[in-house]
């Protein structure tokens, strides 16, 4: 068989199997927000006017501003913590290799399971976790109901988001700084540099690769989240910690409209490429 | 002897065909589809187990349907996905409707007659099961939601024997309660939906389950008079200390409000439906009666005082399976005697009078008797459109953070747009 024929025969089930998962639902999405569907009921075609009604609904412009300080929020806290605990793990990397394993695991808990458990931590009252510390340490006047004030609330989301990302840059970096020749790190140390100028000089610079893909990761998902808005504050309160991605489950699966839920979607998805498609292009022209 | 042999033959043909049905049982597969958990998933799967055994030759499959949240999103994709089932559990007069409005319910009025459901079920639930004059189902559990959970020993402690029986009673004991050492007097959780429960109770009782059956279907407006003066009463609890700061308000579900009356013993009164009973007794090892006590919504003297709101479940029959009698059946089975007992036995009020009262615990049973006592209508929440339920409860959020007089009509206003909308 030639070469080309088997390339062609191994990739057919993946393009169809693509096909059928990715690009049939994104072009009914795209259909679909062209419509006006309320529940069950016959749909109706309504050309651009769900997008008409999107960009003048202050609800909608609102979950974008909130969508940018979360996905900053999240993206700079959970990469900064990261990269900065690969930089102290990688001067003892054996000892560390439990405590890394521990931060990373919360990169595989569920988002959902991460809002629960921070809902026990903000819980408002001294049974919450974290107003029970306060009182504990003689500052019960720092108590509140965190989950309570528009601004408290974005900031806990964003607390929570951070705790469960912040496993993937710590892997991602501290694999970079292993990549660092060890003659390099060797040098500087007998040219006098000392810890700090070395993580500040040279391993840091030379693990930005590392942090870069964790920041391009973590950036998408925070885009995207929804699971752990929905756990913690239901996009409240009054709708002041809804994004996106939460505005786009509420217009579709709680109200039903799924044409204007579907324009949300589009939106979002604009604003994931505006992200992904520079940085994919700088990794494959990096490649080349 | 030939003689007596077509003597017994005879007699052996009778037999046979007196133990013979007079019309032949359905037989196979039922579908029901069923988005429930917890304790509710529980009993379903019971009733199913009972079901079965009794008609063996039938056998129910169930269609699960599993969202996050609100499960009408769940129930409309798989039914728009082409999902055939011969019937629906809901929970939802709205969407009732909208499903009956796609055609996809099946009338169930004549088989209500011929089976005499009349019998089992009040005017009233047949009322409440008819939507724009057909009936597609069954309610078979319901509960109360217009009573509010406390702590009867609290009210000792503040020399109450008994719970205040009208509104000023009521609010009259928020000052002392709170000199007696509790923090909040009504934990009201408005994280949700909880800040909206003590909204459609004091429009009951200020308009009766009229007015709400009429916002709901949006003949009156948002703006109606009455309205007006059911918010007037909440500025006025609010205004007299019942609750806690905004923030913990917002920032409490119903559990954690529940939480706060049940073990933190910071609160005293909670308006939310009967699933706290299950939780108290279960989660809290409370006994009730004894330990906690469900109240009957104070009184305004209106004409409207012993009326209740409910909410309910149901099965609703479809025209989408293809097993119709077998789905009669088992709604049939559903309110009867059987059924409804074992719903009854794990916890759960039941709207048909086939249970007696006493298979209630103490509060379960008050309940009842408080819902037997006057008019029953659904909570308006489970009555509006999705769009419009939403922004109500928004906006009720927004006016609770500031429940003063000038806010009430731009409150009001603001849902009336959206109602405008929604229809």
């Amino acid at each position: 068989m030639p070469q080309s024929m088997a390339a062609f025969a191994l990739l057919t089930p993946v393009v169809i199997f693509f096909g059928l998962s990715v690009i049939y639902p994104l072009f009914e999405t795209i259909r679909i927000s062209f419509w006006q569907i309320r529940g069950l009921g016959k749909p109706t075609f309504i050309g651009i006017a769900n997008y008409q009604r999107l960009f003048t609904d202050p609800t909608f412009l609102g979950t974008l501003w909130t969508t940018l300080i979360f996905t900053i929020g999240v993206t700079v806290i959970s990469v900064a913590i990261g990269w900065f605990l690969a930089m102290l793990c990688s001067f003892a990397p054996k000892q560390t290799s439990i405590f890394r394993l521990m931060i990373f695991a919360t990169f595989g808990i569920s988002e959902a399971v991460a809002g629960y458990i921070w809902i026990g931590i903000f819980r408002p009252g001294e049974s919450g976790l974290l107003n029970g510390v306060l009182i504990a340490l003689g500052l019960g006047d720092w108590s509140q109901a965190w989950l309570g004030s528009a601004h408290s609330a974005l900031m806990a989301l964003i607390v929570a988001a951070s705790w469960s990302s912040v496993g993937l840059p710590l892997l991602l970096s501290f694999a970079a700084v292993q990549t660092i020749p060890r003659t390099v790190l060797e040098a500087a140390q007998m040219d006098g540099a000392k810890p700090l100028a070395v993580v500040w000089y040279i391993m840091m610079p030379l693990s930005t690769a590392g942090a870069r893909v964790a920041i391009f990761i973590n950036l998408l998902s925070a885009l995207r989240a929804f699971d752990i808005i929905f756990v913690l504050t239901n996009g409240g309160p009054a709708r002041a910690t809804e994004t996106v991605g939460f505005f786009m489950y509420r217009e579709s699966m709680t109200q039903f409209n799924l044409g204007y839920g579907a324009a949300a979607t589009i939106v979002l998805l604009v604003a994931v490429l505006v992200v992904a498609i520079p940085a994919i292009a700088q990794r494959t022209k990096g490649a080349h | 002897m030939i003689r007596l042999g077509r003597v017994l033959g005879a007699l052996g043909i009778a037999v046979t065909m007196a133990c013979q049905p007079a019309s032949a049982q359905p037989t196979g597969e039922i579908s029901l589809m069923n988005w429930l958990g917890g304790a509710d998933a529980a009993v379903i799967k019971q009733v199913i187990a009972g079901f079965e055994a009794k008609y063996p030759d039938l056998t129910i499959k169930q269609v699960p349907v599993t969202t996050s949240g609100d499960q009408r999103g769940g129930i409309r994709t798989a039914l728009l996905g082409g999902q055939k089932v011969d019937l629906i559990i809901n929970a939802w007069p709205a969407f009732r409707k909208e499903l009956a409005d796609a055609g996809m319910l099946r009338d169930v009025s004549s088989v209500w007659t011929e089976k005499n459901w009349d019998s089992l079920l009040s005017p009233t639930w047949r009322e409440l099961s008819t939507t724009d004059g057909a009936v597609y189902g069954v309610p078979y559990i319901f509960g109360y939601r217009s009573g509010i959970w406390h702590e009867p020993q609290d009210l000792t402690r503040i020399g109450l024997t008994a719970f205040p029986a009208d509104w000023n009673g009521f609010t009259a004991t928020f000052e002392p309660l709170r000199k007696a050492g509790f923090a909040e007097p009504v934990a009201l959780p408005g994280k949700i939906y909880g800040h909206s429960e003590w909204f459609e109770s004091l429009l009951l009782r200020v308009g009766g389950p009229e007015v709400i059956n009429e916002l709901a279907s949006h003949k009156i407006k948002w703006t109606d008079e009455r309205l007006v003066k059911a918010l007037q009463f909440y500025s006025e609890m609010m205004a007299k200390g019942c609750c806690a700061d905004i923030q913990t308000i917002y920032a409490s579900h119903w559990d954690d409000a529940a939480d706060r009356l049940f073990v933190d013993r910071s609160a005293n009164y909670l308006l939310i439906g009967m699933w706290i009973n299950a939780r108290a007794r279960s989660q809290y090892h409370l006994e009730p009666g004894k330990d906690y006590a469900l109240g009957k919504f104070p009184a305004f003297g209106l004409g409207h005082d012993d009326d209740s709101l409910v909410d309910s479940k149901e099965v609703l029959a479809t025209n989408l399976g293809a097993n119709a009698e077998g789905a009669d059946l088992f709604l049939d089975y559903l309110i009867n005697g059987e059924g409804a007992g074992i719903i009854a036995k794990a916890g759960f009020t039941v709207p048909t009078s086939a249970v007696d009262i006493s298979a209630y615990d103490p509060v379960a049973a008050s309940s009842v008797g408080y819902v037997k006592a006057g008019k029953v209508h659904f909570v308006l929440g489970d009555m509006l459109p999705g769009q419009l339920v939403d922004e109500y409860r928004v906006a009720l959020q927004k006016f609770i953070a500031n429940p003063v007089e000038a806010q009430i009509m731009p409150t009001l206003e603001q849902i009336e747009a959206v109602a405008a909308q929604s229809y």
